[in-house]
């Protein structure tokens, strides 16, 4: 069964290396290449699952295609002798010249590595049981593990998986997608698929600040972000707040890369990657006009920006944004079709009603004084005061545009939408700001470059 | 008290996992304010110091106070971890228990008697007063009980979190439908005098724990 559960990863991952190879052509770190694969096959995996689902097509006849192209991909990367660049250029980002580590480096390692066992055991060992994760993933995953067919009629009360219709169907897909590979619902080995998420956005994290600034810096804010007491209880909960969070991340990352190499390659990777948050949660769609808003301010302040390449280039970022609208559209007509809606507990338009001011300190107290975050946002506003001139001075300003553009728009939702209930129980502050804590974190490590 | 107050604080309290730690994972109090006031508290003193010392001193290289001073700020990312760490242990010795405590209770066990003990795990931790620590073995029972295909009901349905699980376990075999559709209702800590109209007594667990049929059917 783990052999079958580890060619359900990774012959999506395989997919994904071939979509990957035809967009980035430049060379980048081999493990945030393999991260990159991994996140843009599972994600376009699930994407084309539900859409041939809904065509009628049977999962069964999916995986026979998914399979065919990935051994075609296979073939083809290891005739372009991908196998020996890219497994020892893996083996070569991996290795440690434990040697040239100082105590400091080798305690947070320690550290690090702690933190990915403890996912990782947990992950193998606890069945599914925290509300949400039941009642919006994992059944759903269920439902169309077991009645596929109803699954995709819009007449049964089955339809999308039950319940909540309008989320996104990525986590119960991928769920669905490892049983199909081991014959069977196994709610506990489903577990490692978020703590493979977890892993990646560590990984991830650190090795794209490696490329910023020095292995001990980049180690120590890597620890950080492990070390969230939050985080890595979501690392094995089965919630979508940490693959929402990792694929928010890598698409703010690339744009932010864009922004210091010009290189085309990464806006596009970045357009797929905002495209799959919100393929992942309904609040991905939020995020991702953060992204796109945060990108055009920060274009209208730097009027510099393309000085060196002359006019803007508006056809290479129109095709970015085309890539995000390709992944974006059918999915959001799709709802406008059934009536969906976005609203997280109905069907239906988000409402406003009032102005609940009361949730500000309730806010303030979750963010600041909560263990969620450990002591993260008070050592954030620290850093940006103590670093505030190299906010405004380099590419580092679009970062800092997209963490406040999340919270402000977070805090319009509370503050006008009856989510305020959800802030005042507690429910929803540390998973929404989840999403923003690696972006904060890789800022600040940016800002020490 | 402000003894007690820190032995309490230093106490175990936190390290007890609790259901809703997926949405926040809380913090403690200590007279009456987070402990992490505190924190904050004397990292802004140690940074005004630093300021005060900065501001007015800077022109006495050799004094110990401005050296000090000088190194900390230009450290101060060393400075934030050495905090962050020293804060971070106790989470990291609650991680290492949890570690511990779920090899020993997992290890090797089926699926469901996993669910019984980290379902019971979370009915200890929260200090529920009724016996619901049979609620996994009773949803087993109805499982094998009630005929497949049928379709059921959870009563007490507004104890949302245990008509989720009753959903989510039985299903594709039994389906949770509404009340008035339903072919059975499993009821789990009620106390019933006798069944309503148009149900009768199908099988029982325990006294207050049974499977109710419809009398149609």
């Amino acid at each position: 069964m783990i052999f079958r559960f580890f060619l359900s990863l990774l012959i999506p991952t395989i997919f994904g290396a071939g979509i990957l190879s035809l967009i980035i052509r430049k060379k980048q770190s081999k493990i945030v290449s393999l991260i990159c694969s991994f996140a843009l096959g599972t994600g376009l995996t699930t994407y084309l699952m539900f859409w041939t689902g809904l065509l009628g097509l049977p999962f069964s006849d999916f995986i026979k295609i998914i399979i065919i192209l990935a051994t075609i991909i296979l073939i083809l990367l290891i005739k372009k002798s991908w196998k020996k660049i890219y497994i020892k250029g893996i083996l070569k980002s991996i290795t440690i010249k434990f040697y040239r580590l100082n105590i400091l480096e080798i305690i947070l390692i320690l550290v690090i590595i702690f933190q990915f066992s403890f996912v990782f055991s947990e992950s193998l060992m606890r069945p599914i049981i925290n509300f949400d994760a039941v009642a919006n993933w994992a059944f759903k995953a269920k439902v169309f593990f077991s009645q596929s067919q109803q699954a995709f009629d819009h007449t049964s009360s089955l339809f999308l998986g039950g319940g909540h219709q309008n989320y996104p169907l990525h986590v119960p897909l991928l769920m669905t997608w490892t049983y199909l590979w081991i014959g069977g619902v196994n709610d506990v080995i489903v577990g490692i698929i978020f703590a493979l998420y977890f892993l990646s956005l560590i990984c991830f994290i650190y090795f794209t600040l490696r490329s910023l600034t020095s292995r001990k810096l980049s180690l120590i804010f890597t620890t950080f972000l492990a070390t969230l007491p939050l985080l890595s209880y979501h690392g094995f909960s089965a919630y979508a707040d940490l693959i929402l969070a990792f694929y928010f991340t890598v698409a703010t990352v690339f744009v932010f890369k864009y922004l210091q190499q010009r290189n085309y390659q990464d806006l596009a990777l970045a357009g797929i990657f905002a495209g799959l948050t919100t393929w992942v949660k309904n609040e991905g769609l939020m995020l991702v006009g953060v992204l796109l808003l945060a990108f055009m301010v920060y274009c209208f302040l730097k009027k510099s920006l393309f000085k060196n390449r002359g006019k803007v280039n508006y056809k290479i970022c129109f095709k970015s944004v085309l890539y995000i609208l390709c992944l974006v559209f059918p999915w959001l007509i799709f709802k406008k079709y059934f009536g969906l809606g976005y609203d997280n507990v109905s069907a239906g338009a988000v409402s406003f009603n009032g102005f609940h001011f009361e949730i500000l300190p309730v806010l303030l107290y979750q963010l600041f004084f909560e263990h969620s975050f450990h002591f993260w946002f008070g050592f954030f506003v620290l850093i940006m005061l103590f670093r505030r001139n190299r906010i405004f001075n380099s590419s580092n300003l679009y970062l800092f545009l997209v963490i406040l553009g999340v919270f402000c728009s977070y805090l319009v939702i509370y503050l006008f939408t009856p989510s305020y209930q959800f802030v005042v129980d507690g429910t929803i502050v540390g998973r929404n700001f989840l999403t923003i804590v690696p972006v904060s974190i890789f800022l600040a490590g940016a800002l020490h470059s | 008290m402000a003894l007690k107050q820190l032995k309490r604080w230093l106490s175990t309290d936190f390290m007890i996992e609790q259901y809703y730690y997926i949405n926040f994972i809380p913090g403690n109090d200590f007279l009456s304010l987070p402990d992490y006031f505190y924190f904050y508290f004397f990292l802004s003193l140690i940074l005004i110091l630093i300021g005060i010392l900065l501001i007015n001193y800077s022109n006495r290289r050799k004094n110990f106070m401005v050296k000090t001073s000088k190194y900390l700020i230009s450290n101060f990312i060393y400075f934030l971890l050495f905090f962050w760490l020293f804060t971070s242990t106790p989470w990291l010795l609650t991680e290492l228990r949890w570690l511990k405590d779920d090899f020993f209770s997992f290890a090797g066990r089926p699926v469901v008697e996993r669910r019984t003990i980290l379902t019971n795990k979370f009915f200890v931790n929260t200090n529920i007063t009724r016996d619901w620590y049979d609620f996994v073995n009773f949803l087993e029972f109805s499982h094998q009980q009630i005929p497949k295909g049928a379709s059921i009901h959870f009563v007490p349905f507004d104890n949302e979190v245990l008509a989720n699980w009753t959903k989510y376990w039985l299903y594709p075999d039994l389906v949770f439908v509404d009340f008035n559709k339903a072919e059975y209702t499993i009821l789990f800590d009620v106390d019933l005098k006798q069944p309503p109209d148009g149900w009768r007594l199908f099988k029982e667990f325990a006294p207050n724990k049974f499977i109710l049929k419809q009398k149609q059917i």
